[in-house]
């Protein structure tokens, strides 16, 4: 049974606007984009020229891989498919790929659009984690 | 008292979601040996809508939602943001939420990025908890408390296995925003039918809906969605003529026929709306997608009428007269039969995982 901690709960409220509006930082010296949010910038050290940025929420496919094995919680969704995907800004990030129904259809470079999704639930009483899972554009 | 003039409140955008998988009539029928095509037949449904995995009443909103507010910024993503720190109020009427306590619509409003400056809701009242919604942000938009508001109606139907709400039990969203400025579709009017007449319901803890079968007719859908819309005519000294278009709620393919043809409204003028035919009933949200498939296809000028019909039991009609913004603004997000067209079929047993009908423990 998985069992949701008080640690857990502070933890994905954290990650919220992160996973639910793709919410990130631009550093407006340094011209560079950071996902999820930082309280500094990497590069110039200092949040002074920190301002929020959203992420539109399209890009494309970098990498991906088909999960034959899915983890614990993930039971029932398997296999899926998990990919890397370039937002338009140069950020990465790994998500599920949903509808891959052929995957000889899937191309390096390919358009991905980022829809809502349910990302996990803990178990029939804990909370439901939301956020964004990649779907194909043909 | 404000003494600001009263403007004219409609839609300033407006978006639906519909679930990419189907399953159809004749395979849940082969499941249980009924008669699939007869079923299809008396039902006028072929297939239902059926949500994916991981998505829920709260997915669903979130889409809708989004899909309303690329409407409503005119293209413009600057405006994004200016009218998301005017959108005061987000209610979410569905009966599937999926939380008993914790609001679906707060995870609307941080989804689109509406929070904190805001109120929001959860609304239940059967099928019509969408435009029960609707009337609450109209409320509120029309006192001047707020400058823009959003009402979803949204749902993930429940169907008892077996029984012949299965096979209309559809999944599906509708969401409008309402505000004063650059109006889709200018509101007229609204009129409200309501008794406590029991003719569908579900108990605290139980997984699926009971109903009173025939019941759920006359006494219920046809006595309110009548008495509504002949109520809102004579409230705005209108006659059904002057409608180019209605939405009615679409528990089956056949009672808005049926409720039309006894208002002596022309099958053309409802046809556009019947999406149950192809997606099932998808309840709080069915008559507010019919509403936004007129819209899509509405030509500057006509009048729709919308009434909802929810269990328990009650009618909310409402007059809206489509603007020249339309024609600019509808394909601003995804029409509704881009998503009724773009699906893939289920089989029963994938349908029961779904749905959650496999428990794992």
């Amino acid at each position: 049974m998985i069992i949701m901690t008080r640690k857990l709960v502070a933890e994905n409220w954290r990650l919220e606007k992160a996973r639910y509006a793709l919410v990130g930082n631009f550093c407006k010296k340094c011209l560079g984009y950071h996902f999820p949010k930082k309280q500094l910038c990497l590069r110039c050290k200092t949040s002074e020229h920190l301002e929020e940025y959203k992420f539109k929420h399209e890009g494309k496919l970098l990498e991906w891989t088909k999960i034959y094995d899915p983890a614990k919680g993930f039971d029932f969704a398997g296999p899926y498919y998990y990919c890397i995907v370039e937002l338009e800004e140069g950020i990465k990030i790994t998500t599920q790929l949903k509808y891959v129904t052929d995957e000889g259809r899937l191309k390096y470079g390919m358009k991905v659009k980022l829809v809502f999704r349910r990302l996990f639930s803990h178990g029939n009483e804990g909370l439901n984690t939301y956020g964004f899972k990649a779907v194909p554009v043909y | 008292m404000s003494s600001k003039e009263i403007k004219d409140i409609g839609i300033v955008g407006y978006g639906v979601y519909i679930p990419k998988y189907r399953i159809s009539v004749d395979e849940i029928a082969k499941m249980w040996h009924d008669n699939g095509p007869m079923m299809a037949k008396t039902l006028n449904v072929t297939e239902k809508s059926v949500p994916d995995l991981d998505e829920d009443t709260i997915t669903i909103s979130v889409m809708a939602a989004r899909n309303a507010l690329a409407r409503a910024d005119r293209g413009d993503n600057t405006k994004n943001n200016e009218l998301l720190s005017k959108l005061g109020a987000i209610y979410v009427g569905s009966e599937s939420h999926p939380y008993a306590v914790k609001p679906s619509a707060v995870t609307v409003g941080e989804a689109i990025g509406a929070t904190p400056v805001m109120t929001a809701a959860d609304i239940e009242f059967a099928c019509k908890a969408g435009t029960a919604g609707l009337q609450n942000v109209i409320g509120l938009v029309k006192s001047q408390e707020i400058e823009y508001g959003l009402a979803i109606g949204t749902d993930c139907a429940q169907g008892r296995p077996g029984d012949q709400l299965e096979y209309t039990a559809g999944a599906g969203g509708a969401a409008f925003i309402m505000g004063t400025e650059n109006i889709i579709a200018k509101l007229e009017g609204m009129y409200s039918f309501t008794t406590d007449t029991p003719d569908f319901w579900r108990r605290e803890h139980a997984r699926y809906p009971s109903h009173a079968g025939r019941f759920t007719g006359q006494p219920s859908y046809f006595r309110h969605t009548l008495s509504a819309t002949k109520g809102l005519l004579e409230k705005l000294d209108l006659s059904i003529d002057d409608f180019d278009r209605v939405s009615f709620h679409q528990p089956n393919g056949r009672f808005p026929i049926a409720a039309a043809k006894r208002l002596s409204i022309p099958y053309e003028k409802l046809e556009d709306s019947l999406c149950v035919t192809k997606i099932g009933n998808t309840y709080s949200a069915a008559s507010m997608v019919g509403f936004a498939r007129q819209l899509d296809m509405a030509e500057p000028g006509e009048r729709i009428l919308i009434c909802s019909y929810g269990s328990g039991a009650g009618s909310d009609a409402f007059s809206f007269v489509v603007t020249e913004e339309i024609i600019s603004r509808r394909n601003l997000a995804p029409v509704t039969d881009d998503y009724i067209e773009d699906k893939a079929m289920l089989s029963y047993a994938h349908y029961a995982k779904h749905r959650g009908k496999i428990m794992m423990s």
